[in-house]
């Protein structure tokens, strides 16, 4: 094999390759399977092709893509075949496929082609040009054992295999299935493989090897085994992964012509029987390659999904309104909360005076007016006014005419009619529809619009709160008729010179009565009414009017009960804060609402039930963690930290940090109990999540001590600040507290520099505490202590002993002493 | 007294100091910043006129329509100066091409308005030599029936008063 271990031969290199790697999915015993085949070609090696059918095959084989280009092996193989053959004249039909396959392999032009790239490409050619070659009438017996094999193979392997019973058009290779072929092909490339490993292994033989009966019934049985497409696939599955690698390199484009076809199938198949696995397959590279086509092709992108974009809104709207509702929000949210606004505020109104006297004034007065009762609802909820109306110049943008509410700021009209006008040529020309020119209308701000009438040469502009109603749209339609009917003549307005003077007044007056009275009344023509109206009238009244009138009696009760309980739930300190809402229908109150507590909902109960004893309840107030008005609970917090600062010996200030919820409780208490007692009190005001202590255990002011310096009997500031002025307070929250005041000084022999230095000390601190407000007869004065403070040893700094202390004594024992 | 009201347009190149000229012409200020025009924007002073020849005084409101400069690609919406009773047309003395293209700017303006005011502000003087800009002056080739061609300076204030005084006074005597 010393030829085919040479390093330009690719095939060599990737046997070597396939071989030594031990990660190479080869399965061992297909391995040998290939050896054992090798083995056994390595006699039928001998059996090379006759030379004599070369030329046949070529003249045949026109429709071939570029043959196997012999590598050095086979070139030097080819040498030792035509001498063996001679030999080989009288052989067996069997013989002489395998003659075929080992000629498809060596014919054609000599271009030196890397042998593995043509063998595949061969794959595409179909077997029709070899098959008809191995004459039919001879080989009738094998193509028989084929065609079974072939027909027993499993189909999942080989799905078209089954066709291939239709024998004369496998064998004349009509309408040959792709997978055939590339079975086909596979067997050739192989043999082909094998055929050159022989062919260098036996290059050494100078004499061909005898031939005999055994060695025929070999290649028989070799051939069927090729023709086996279970036992071919096995054979040719480990190389397979080599040889498509190979031939991708040397050339891709081949590979991709012959794998065109075939992947939109495969996709397909792959996606019928696995979805998710061919989901997941795909899922990391759609992205981006969607993104890669809407930088390359954004219209096609555009084209493809556009007509789904619709039915994909309908969709997530269907399945998540709330999701989509979000998602739009920040666009036409204002829009949307106007427009609920107004919705809500007009259907609350209509709810509430559905069947009151207001809703029948309100229907009397539609149909006086003309105008529809929704209509007129929404004019009730949104009260409508006009704050000025200007009459422009249309070209220019100049005031010709303007008037303005008298109680509210003026507007600039010159600046706003300038930039209307310009506004408006923009729109124009932005907007051309088709030929026709379309006029701005309206401009539509948070809580106020520009409805504008357009005449030929000018317009009027009104600033509008509110909906207008139709009758506006119509006032302002007759107010600009007007004008151009009685003052368009002369050119006034046409070319107007942007001197006011010339205007006459009663176009001001036009104006101002667009702002004073801006809805027109449309008077409803009279119909005669015939006599039998006013019998049906009378019908209707009693058996529609009566009962009708009855059920809006009940209705009045019903409300006033709703607004007694509503008002009491207000009322209620701890209620009020909440919304609950009262309903009262068919003898039944019903409460709903939210509330953070059991006990608010049952209190919200009690007051209901108190309120309307003889009526059902249906309590639907939901206990919820609700989002507390952060205000009120600030209140809340703030009452709270004062009740406990009351208490002895607690100084504490409490926070509220509003984004988490917590409250943070700063300071000092003396006692222990307390800090758990704060933090559960603070715990339990609704909305807050949890309580922060950071407490000092601070000592009661009586049990601080005052220090002095060295031989000092003067007290520092923050001494006082932080020491004796809470005991002052302390003092006065307990007035039945008296102090012992007792001084000390360090055992450094301080005694000596001073006299009485410790009486003095408790003098001093004395007269602070007085001085602060605390009666003297309840500080006490002691001769001083000489002995170490309390509490302090030898080991203490000198510091701790220069020292006032106190003791609290109760009022009631110092009588009693 | 009434106050009259007009609209005059600036109309030139990108760039050439239109807004500035208002600016210090309104405002009585000047920035070094150059923040283009976009669209339209509206300006407003009221002017005192006097004719000397017949003692008429008047207040005359000047609502003055600085419009986006020109640009190679895009020319600006004609609709801007309908109705309007005169133009300043504004070049920059350091860029030749803006004092090219005054023909142009005037033509367009006198197409939609015939009998409109024009005025010429060669702006930018304050950066070349007084005979520079004479020179440049005398250079020019411009159509009859101009108001005036005026060197001006947005920076140092030169002759923008007396451009749009002049211009409005005119206006005021055309009345148109
Ligand atoms: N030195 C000097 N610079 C000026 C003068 N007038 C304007 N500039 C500068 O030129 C630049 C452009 O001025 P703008 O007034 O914005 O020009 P414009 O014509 O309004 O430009 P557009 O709005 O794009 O049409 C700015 O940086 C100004 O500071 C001037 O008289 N002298
Ligand atoms: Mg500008």
């Amino acid at each position: 094999m010393s030829e085919n271990s040479s390093p330009q031969n690719p095939k060599a290199e990737a046997e070597a390759k396939t071989e030594s790697s031990p990660s190479s999915p080869q399965d061992p015993e297909q391995l040998e399977g290939l050896f054992n085949l090798m083995s056994d070609l390595q006699i039928a090696l001998a059996n090379s092709p006759n030379p004599s059918k070369q030329g046949n095959l070529t003249d045949k084989g026109k429709r071939k893509l570029p043959p196997p280009p012999p590598p050095p092996s086979l070139m030097k193989a080819r040498g030792s075949r035509q001498e063996a053959a001679g030999k080989r004249q009288e052989e067996g039909g069997d013989r002489e496929e395998l003659e075929e396959f080992l000629q498809t392999s060596e014919d054609d032009d000599p271009t030196p082609l890397p042998p593995l790239p043509s063998a595949l490409s061969e794959l595409e050619v179909s077997a029709q040009e070899q098959l008809p070659l191995a004459n039919p009438e001879d080989e009738g017996e094998i193509v028989e054992i084929q065609a079974e094999t072939i027909a027993e193979s499993p189909r999942e392997q080989f799905p078209s295999a089954k066709k291939s019973s239709s024998l004369s058009a496998w064998l004349y290779g009509e309408e040959v299935e792709e997978t055939e072929e590339t079975v086909e092909r596979l067997r050739l490339l192989l043999l082909d493989l094998l055929l050159e490993e022989n062919l260098s292994a036996n290059n050494s033989n100078q004499e061909a090897p005898s031939f005999n009966e055994a060695t025929q019934r070999q290649i028989a049985k070799i051939d069927r085994k090729l023709h086996d497409p279970a036992t071919l696939g096995k054979l040719i599955f480990p190389v397979f992964g080599e040889l498509l690698r190979r031939k991708i390199a040397q050339s891709p484009q081949e590979v991709i012509e012959i794998f065109v076809p075939l992947i939109a199938s495969i996709v397909e198949e792959r996606g019928r029987e696995d979805k998710a696995a061919m989901s997941k397959a795909l899922a990391g590279v759609i992205p981006g390659a969607l993104s890669k086509q809407i930088g390359d092709a954004p219209d096609e992108v555009i084209q493809a999904i556009a007509p789904a974009i619709g039915r994909s809104i309908k969709e997530q709207v269907r399945l998540d309104k709330d999701a989509m509702v979000d998602a739009l929000y920040p666009v036409i949210g204002n829009t949307i909360s106007k427009y609920m606004g107004e919705i809500i505020k007009s259907i609350n109104k209509q709810v509430e005076d559905a069947f009151s006297l207001q809703g029948i004034y309100r229907k009397f007065r539609a149909r006086i007016r003309g105008v529809s009762e929704a209509e007129l609802i929404l004019t009730q909820s949104v009260p409508f006014a006009v704050q000025a109306a200007f009459l422009i110049h249309k070209d220019s943008g100049l005031v010709i005419a303007e008037a303005q509410k008298a109680d509210a700021q003026a507007l600039e009209a010159d600046m706003m009619a300038g930039m209307l006008t310009a506004i408006r040529s923009f729109a124009s020309e932005c907007v051309p529809q088709d030929g026709k020119t379309s006029e701005l209308t309206e401009v539509d701000y948070e809580s106020f619009q520009i409805v504008m009438e357009v005449a030929g040469y000018c317009y009027i502009a009104t600033v509008t709160q509110g909906e207008p109603p139709a009758g506006f749209y119509t006032k302002l339609r007759n107010t600009l008729s007007a004008i151009i009917l009685n003052y368009s003549y002369g050119e006034l307005i046409d070319k107007y010179n942007g001197d006011p003077s010339m205007i006459p007044r009663a176009v001001y007056e036009l104006l101002e009565s667009l702002i004073n009275n801006p809805i027109e009344e449309v008077k409803t023509k009279k119909k005669r009414r015939p006599f039998g109206v006013l019998a049906i009238a009378l019908f209707l009244f009693i058996f529609v009017g009566i009962p009708w009138g009855f059920f809006t009696y009940r209705q009045q009760v019903a409300h006033g009960l709703e607004r007694q309980v509503m008002a009491a739930l207000l009322s209620n300190s701890e209620l009020a804060f909440y919304r609950i809402n009262a309903e009262a229908k068919r003898k039944t109150v019903i409460l709903n609402g939210q509330v953070p507590s059991d006990r608010l909902r049952q209190q919200a109960e009690n007051i209901a039930v108190s309120l309307a004893p003889s009526w059902q309840l249906r309590n639907e107030i939901v206990t919820v963690g609700l989002p507390t008005d952060p205000d009120r609970l600030r209140q809340e917090i703030q009452r709270q930290s004062l009740v406990f600062n009351q208490l002895p010996g607690v100084k504490i200030t409490v926070r509220y940090d509003e984004t988490k919820g917590n409250v943070i409780v700063e300071g000092g208490i003396s006692q222990n109990e307390n800090s758990e007692k704060i933090a559960e009190t603070f715990e339990k005001i609704p909305g807050v999540n949890s309580v922060l202590l950071t407490l000092n255990e601070r000592p009661v002011p009586s049990q601080e001590r005052i220090c002095f310096d060295r031989g000092g009997i003067t007290i520092a500031r923050q001494e006082i600040n932080n020491k004796l002025l809470p005991l002052a307070d302390y003092l006065k929250e307990n007035p039945d507290l008296k102090l012992r005041i007792i001084g000390h000084v360090d055992n450094s022999g301080e005694a000596q520099l001073t006299e009485d230095l410790a009486p003095r000390r408790a003098v001093v601190v004395r007269q602070v505490l007085r001085n602060a407000g605390i009666a003297s007869n309840r500080l006490e004065t002691t001769k001083g202590d000489l002995q170490l403070p309390p509490g302090v040893t030898q080991n203490d700094p000198l510091w701790v002993n220069r020292c006032v202390r106190f003791e609290e004594v109760k009022m009631a024992s110092t009588q009693a002493n | 007294m009434t106050v009259i009201s007009k609209k005059m347009c600036m109309l030139g190149d990108f760039g050439v100091g239109k807004t500035s000229l208002i600016r210090r012409f309104v405002e009585r200020q000047f920035s070094d910043r150059y923040l283009s025009t976009v669209g339209v924007k509206i300006s407003r002073k009221t002017v005192h006129l006097k004719d000397v020849q017949t003692e008429k005084e008047q207040e005359l409101k000047l609502l003055i329509w600085d419009i986006e400069g020109h640009t190679k690609f895009k020319s600006i919406s004609p609709a801007y100066l309908q109705g309007s009773s005169g133009v300043l047309v504004v070049a920059d003395l350091t860029r030749q091409e803006t004092i090219d293209h005054l023909g142009d700017r005037i033509q367009e303006y006198r197409e939609i308005n015939p009998h409109g005011q024009v005025a010429i502000a060669l702006n930018k003087s304050d950066l070349l030599e007084e005979e520079e800009v004479l020179e440049m002056k005398n250079k020019l080739n411009l159509p009859e029936a101009i108001l005036g061609v005026y060197n001006t300076s947005a920076k140092t204030g030169n002759n923008v008063d007396t451009i749009f005084q002049e211009l409005a006074y005119k206006l005021w005597l055309t009345n148109c």
